[in-house]
């Protein structure tokens, strides 16, 4: 049987990380699911396309939700679902939602925050391409890392003798190593000129 | 590459974990400082990076989910079986103390309406009462009935039989009574809310236009105000069908239209929670909803709650209903 949350609850378990983030999503994914994919098939959307669309916002919705300068002023799934649909439709058509749809300024304005922050797809591709060059150990480090699990539970998991402060320069040692694959790539330093001259 | 604490701090600033004053001074630094940019975004890009791998494994774990969404539940075990030679001394007992509560709130009730009320305001008192008393044997007899019925067949002998034919008919009996009184103790005023009802069009609900034939059919039945076909379209969409959610959207407006106000209770309950957009809509058609059926105690509330929200688009109209309800 899986926990009922409210939202502050939902928000509290992000904040929290690790365990109690993965139960809160599957709380909030079972309760929001029908209503994310019945708003997209209602627009003649496709149940897979709604997953894509989730997936996509997922993360950085999460993030968004986490940090100490957000307010709820509506329902949680409101928020995500809205963004999932605005994600669906810029993927779909290289629409934006019509003026009718965004009748709150607030959630609009949260939508278009999370949207501006989501990889363009040619982006994803050198940022995947890049993370498969990473070995399975970092991988796994920095997605325990993205799950907000504490370093101490994160050397329990990977079996670091040193604990703490070994899964701390494990983690970095890995990032950089991304880092230095994205810098190799020929496109990204070329745009991130491009976006600090724009 | 940045040093280990100017990228913990990058990072920090990056998952929006810094101080607004650290980021202040890390966002002027970064604007005098090419080097300092340059990582900002390159470390923004490795988070986008690592994102996409938690969404991905997080995309794993929804479709582990929808497996446990989608997939038919295995039926829970029923309780075991009550133990026969108790049961006669707990029913006797519990049916001796039940009569004695039902019996003892009904004289409560009575004796709690003043002298000096009216005998109009007696009566519903009394009625009350008599509701809540009759529920109770009737509740009482209900359970004496299903167990009786839970007995194994070969031990059943003639006696038990005819108590369970004669616990069927006081059952019937005392049904009949209490729906009486029930539907007498409502007076629903159905007249004044379809009066105040707005025009049954497809602009008064939310919802999607879409192409699915059975919705175009069900807004079809709706414009021409053929609400029962209406209701019959929109019930015939599976449960677990992805059209629900129009379901919700609608079906409320259908079953008020064709003034099954009672069943239209839940359904606008439901749609308030399902969707904010339609707030307003959904309230005032809940309050009219409450004031057909007579539930004094909602429409009270309701009332209350569209006069202080903050959409005002029912204000004036709920006014005037409250006038011609003449609540003060």
């Amino acid at each position: 049987m899986t926990q009922k949350y409210t939202d502050q609850e939902i928000i509290q378990a992000f904040r929290a990380g690790g365990h109690a983030r993965q139960k809160a999503w599957e709380f909030a994914y079972k309760d929001w699911r029908d209503r994310v994919v019945g708003t997209i098939v209602a627009k003649n959307g496709t149940r897979e396309e709604a997953k894509e669309a989730m997936q996509e916002v997922v993360m950085v919705f999460e993030r968004r939700v986490r940090q100490s300068d957000f307010v709820l002023q509506h329902r949680l799934s409101t928020y995500f679902i809205t963004c999932v649909y605005r994600q669906w439709l810029k993927g779909k058509k290289g629409q934006k939602m019509s003026q009718v749809e965004l009748q709150d300024s607030h959630i609009a304005n949260f939508a278009e925050s999370v949207e501006t922050e989501i990889a363009q797809s040619d982006l994803a591709k050198i940022l995947d391409e890049s993370l498969t060059r990473l070995g399975a150990r970092c991988k796994s480090i920095l997605l325990y890392f993205m799950q907000s699990f504490s370093m101490k539970e994160i050397a329990e998991k990977m079996g670091f003798d040193g604990g703490e402060q070994v899964a701390k320069n494990e983690k970095r040692k890995c990032q950089e190593r991304y880092e230095c694959y994205l810098q190799e790539h020929p496109g990204i330093l070329q745009r991130i000129q491009q976006q600090r001259n724009g | 590459m940045a040093e280990g604490p100017l990228h913990d701090t990058i990072e920090k600033y990056l998952l929006g974990e810094l101080s607004a004053p650290e980021c202040r001074r890390l966002e002027a630094l970064r604007a005098t400082d090419p080097t300092l940019w340059e990582q900002v975004e390159l470390q923004r890009l490795g988070l986008t990076g690592m994102e996409r791998l938690a969404a991905a494994d997080l995309r794993g774990q929804f479709d582990l989910w929808d497996k446990d969404l989608d997939e038919p539940r295995p039926p829970t075990a029923s309780p075991p079986p009550r133990a026969a030679q108790n049961f006669w001394i707990w029913a006797t007992a519990t049916l001796l103390l039940l009569l004695l509560a039902g019996t003892f709130w009904h004289f409560w009730q009575v004796g709690k309406v003043p002298q000096s009320q009216n005998s109009e305001t007696h009566k519903i008192a009394q009625r009350d009462s008599l509701i809540s008393a009759m529920r109770l044997t009737f509740e009482l007899k209900q359970d004496s009935l299903t167990a009786l019925m839970a007995l194994p067949k070969e031990g059943k002998d003639s006696v038990i039989v005819l108590e369970i034919k004669r616990l069927r008919e006081s059952l019937d009996l005392n049904e009949r009574k209490l729906r009486d009184l029930e539907s007498r103790r409502r007076a629903g005023k159905p007249l004044i809310a379809m009066q105040f009802a707005p025009p049954s069009n497809t602009s008064t609900r939310g919802g999607e236009e879409g192409s699915d034939s059975t919705l175009v059919a069900e807004k079809k039945a709706f414009d021409a105000k053929d609400f029962a076909e209406s209701i019959r379209l929109l019930k015939s969409i599976p449960a677990k069908d992805s059209r629900q959610a129009e379901v919700t959207q609608r079906l409320p407006y259908s079953l008020f239209y064709a003034k099954d106000f009672e069943a239209a209770i839940p359904a606008f309950l439901d749609l308030l929670e399902k969707d904010q957009y339609e707030e307003a809509n959904a309230q005032w058609h809940l309050l009219l909803c409450y004031v057909a059926t007579g539930q004094a105690l909602e429409t009270r509330l309701m009332l209350h709650v569209i006069l202080n929200g903050k959409n005002p688009k029912y204000h004036q109209k709920a006014s005037d209903l409250k006038k011609t309800l003449n609540i003060r």
